[in-house]
């Protein structure tokens, strides 16, 4: 019982690729798909037909995330120096601002800082001043981001004085190529406060337009009713504007399975792009092949085909990639739409061997007939699609005429032919397997070399028959010409 | 001896095909056998698996058709070669019309056309023939080896129109 079940088993899996093609023409169509993301697919079925209109199935391009965000600007540590950045101190009467590289301060070292002073305020007036450092600038090219960010780094040193001086601050994002400003983030202090991190909230893919120039701007402020003091300042470090391309790519299988054995296996996919190319790629057991490219845009489709190698056979499961990778900032959704894939079979039986035949010179002597005997070399039947009908692989030949003088020819029974046993090359059943019984071969009287009873013969087999030319006595010296005709049906 | 030119010495040669790298079309025939190509160095070339069949899941076509009329049936062609190939086509009635020479890609089928016309005045019944496909026979040997596949195709004339 045990044994009964492997052998069922083992069936099962011999059927796994599909039902055998047998005869003329298969199709079978895809039905599934995988692989992603990046990319989605969408209304696989109708790739499943080529008879509902235009309907197909798409695969559309998502965010893959698969790129590094651009910063800005260039300089945003200040570690050697404030090189990029430009002050501009607004000084008065009563105070007075400078601004600068600051070496010691920041974490590491290295940070902006506007200092305030002020001076004689005898009448103890507001001594308000300001500055402003403005970025070097720079030109978003990347299409809609994905995400926008801005932080930085701010410390304010009132000398310990609380509630008698004030600082405050702010960071825009300023718009050189559509004039316009958003502010990123502000804050004062009326007493020291440590460097902390201020982030930017609210920020999104809209607030920076591919192809415009910006820089940032920061200002500064101080005020204070105090006289002759000074010391005061704020530092700015690590300032750093984020913007995250958005990367759409598609990579997606559709996957078309119980493909029967058979002679040819042609892939036909119908498909075109929204935009950006597609590469169809094919599994082949063990890596991806380029196959095509589909570059058609609407309103027209893209036919390709494209003949599977028995690895992209695959045993019966046909696996098609469409891939969409390019690399850098993509920001639209291509979508490849599939009207139909599948895979054509063809069965049938097919004979194949050598295109030439050699036959040794003989010499007439006059005296006896010559015979030049040589072996036709090996024909292979294959019965790649199962068709299981039965088959006689057959020869014929053409008249045996002289070059020069076609009507000069050998007698029509001079070519013989003498089948042996059938063999395999892969250990395909030889049950019900013959050789022919050979005879002379002639035109319009095909002898048989090997068959295949009804219900056998799926499978490769070989015959190696051999040739006999008798030249008779009286044959005319010269060269003789033949063609022989192969077929099995 | 028959047919040996005049002044011939008795023992003349009867070259039948040459070694498998020779053999072209106007190569000059081999004379005495001091003048006999040498022996074949290589094996010959080997003709590809192909097959003409139905474009569709059966083993033979059948065409239906009043006398008079035209009908196309569907064919497939299959090329398991890893190269294009050109193939030869032919039908055995001359009622049946295909394309000359079809070009197959590699591993590939190409779905043909065999256009039967049915002469008029046929009379109501059933008629046999095929469509052949041809290909092999190494071109310029002196014995070439070709190879056929072929798809029955059968003919129904109908009572009908044309007649």
């Amino acid at each position: 019982m045990r044994a009964a079940a492997a052998l069922a088993v083992l069936l099962a899996c011999a059927l796994l690729p599909g039902a055998a093609l047998g005869y003329g023409t298969g199709t079978t169509y895809a039905s599934g798909s995988a692989g992603t993301p990046p990319g989605a697919w969408a209304s696989v079925a109708a790739a499943g037909s080529a008879a509902d209109g235009d309907a197909a199935a798409t695969l559309t391009e998502t965010d893959a995330g698969a790129i590094a965000d651009a910063r800005y600007p260039a300089n945003r540590d200040f570690a050697s120096d404030a090189s990029g950045w430009t002050p501009v101190d607004n000084g008065s009467a009563l105070c007075a601002v400078a601004s600068g590289h600051d070496a010691g301060q920041g974490s590491p070292p290295g940070s902006l800082r506007t200092s305030y002073a002020v001076l004689l305020n005898l009448l103890n007036l507001l001594a308000a001043c300001d500055s402003t450092w403005t970025s070097a600038s720079f030109t978003w090219t990347g299409g809609t981001p994905a995400a926008v960010g801005f932080s930085m780094d701010r410390a304010v040193d009132l000398n310990g004085l609380v509630g008698l001086a004030t600082a405050s601050w702010s960071a825009h994002l300023v718009d050189e190529t559509v004039p316009g400003s958003i502010q990123l983030v502000s804050g004062s202090s009326s007493a020291d406060s440590g460097w902390a991190t201020q982030a930017a909230a609210g920020l999104g893919p809209g607030d920076i337009v591919s192809g415009h120039t910006y820089h940032l701007r920061i200002d500064i402020a101080f005020d204070s009713l105090l006289s002759l003091v000074s010391g005061f300042g704020v530092n700015i470090d690590d300032v750093v504007l984020s913007v995250t391309p958005q990367d759409h790519r598609a990579d997606g299988e559709l996957r078309i399975t119980g493909v029967p054995p058979g002679t040819t296996h042609t892939l036909e996919v119908r498909a075109r792009t929204s935009g950006e190319p597609f590469d169809l790629q094919v599994w082949d057991g063990g890596a991806w092949t380029s196959r095509a490219t589909v570059s058609a845009t609407a309103p027209s489709w893209q036919q390709v085909s494209h003949g599977l190698t028995a690895g992209e056979w695959n045993g019966g499961e046909v696996r098609v990639r469409a891939l969409n990778a390019v690399a850098g900032p993509d920001d639209t959704a291509d979508v490849l739409s599939v009207d139909y894939a599948r895979v054509v079979s063809t069965g049938g039986i097919t004979v194949s061997g050598p295109t030439s035949v050699a036959l040794d010179p003989v010499t007439i002597d006059g005296l006896s007939p010559k015979v030049s005997s040589t072996a036709l070399g090996t024909v292979e039947v294959a019965d790649a699609g199962g068709a299981a009908s039965g088959w006689d692989l057959t020869a014929a030949a053409t008249a045996w005429t002289l070059d020069g003088d076609p009507g000069e020819s050998l007698p029509a029974d001079a070519l013989t032919v003498t089948p042996a046993a059938p063999t395999t090359p892969d250990g395909s059943d030889l049950t019900g397997l013959a050789a022919g019984p050979g005879g002379v071969l002639e035109p319009g009287d095909p002898v048989v070399l090997m068959s295949a009873a009804p219900g056998a013969g799926v499978g490769r087999y070989r015959q190696a028959p051999a040739l006999a030319l008798t030249v008779p006595v009286r044959a005319r010296s010269g060269v003789y010409r033949s063609v022989i005709t192969l077929s099995a049906s | 001896m028959r047919a040996v030119a005049a002044g011939a010495p008795a023992l003349a040669a009867v070259v039948l095909a040459t070694a498998c790298g020779g053999g072209a079309p106007g190569e000059p025939a081999a004379g005495p056998p001091a003048a006999a190509p040498p022996p074949a160095a290589v094996p010959p070339a080997r003709s590809a698996p192909f097959a003409l069949v139905p474009d569709a899941a059966s083993e033979r076509v059948v065409a239906r058709a009043a006398a008079g009329t035209r009908v196309g049936v569907r064919l497939r062609l299959a090329n398991a070669s890893d190269a294009p190939r050109a193939f030869a086509l032919a039908a055995t009635s001359p009622w049946i019309a295909v394309p000359a020479r079809v070009r197959v890609p590699a591993r590939s089928s190409v779905p043909l056309t065999a256009v039967v016309a049915v002469p008029a005045g046929t009379a109501p019944g059933a008629h046999r023939a095929e469509v052949l496909a041809r290909a092999g026979g190494r071109p310029g040997a002196r014995v070439p080896v070709r190879y056929e596949s072929s798809v029955p195709v059968g003919v129904r004339v109908l009572p009908g129109a044309g007649r």
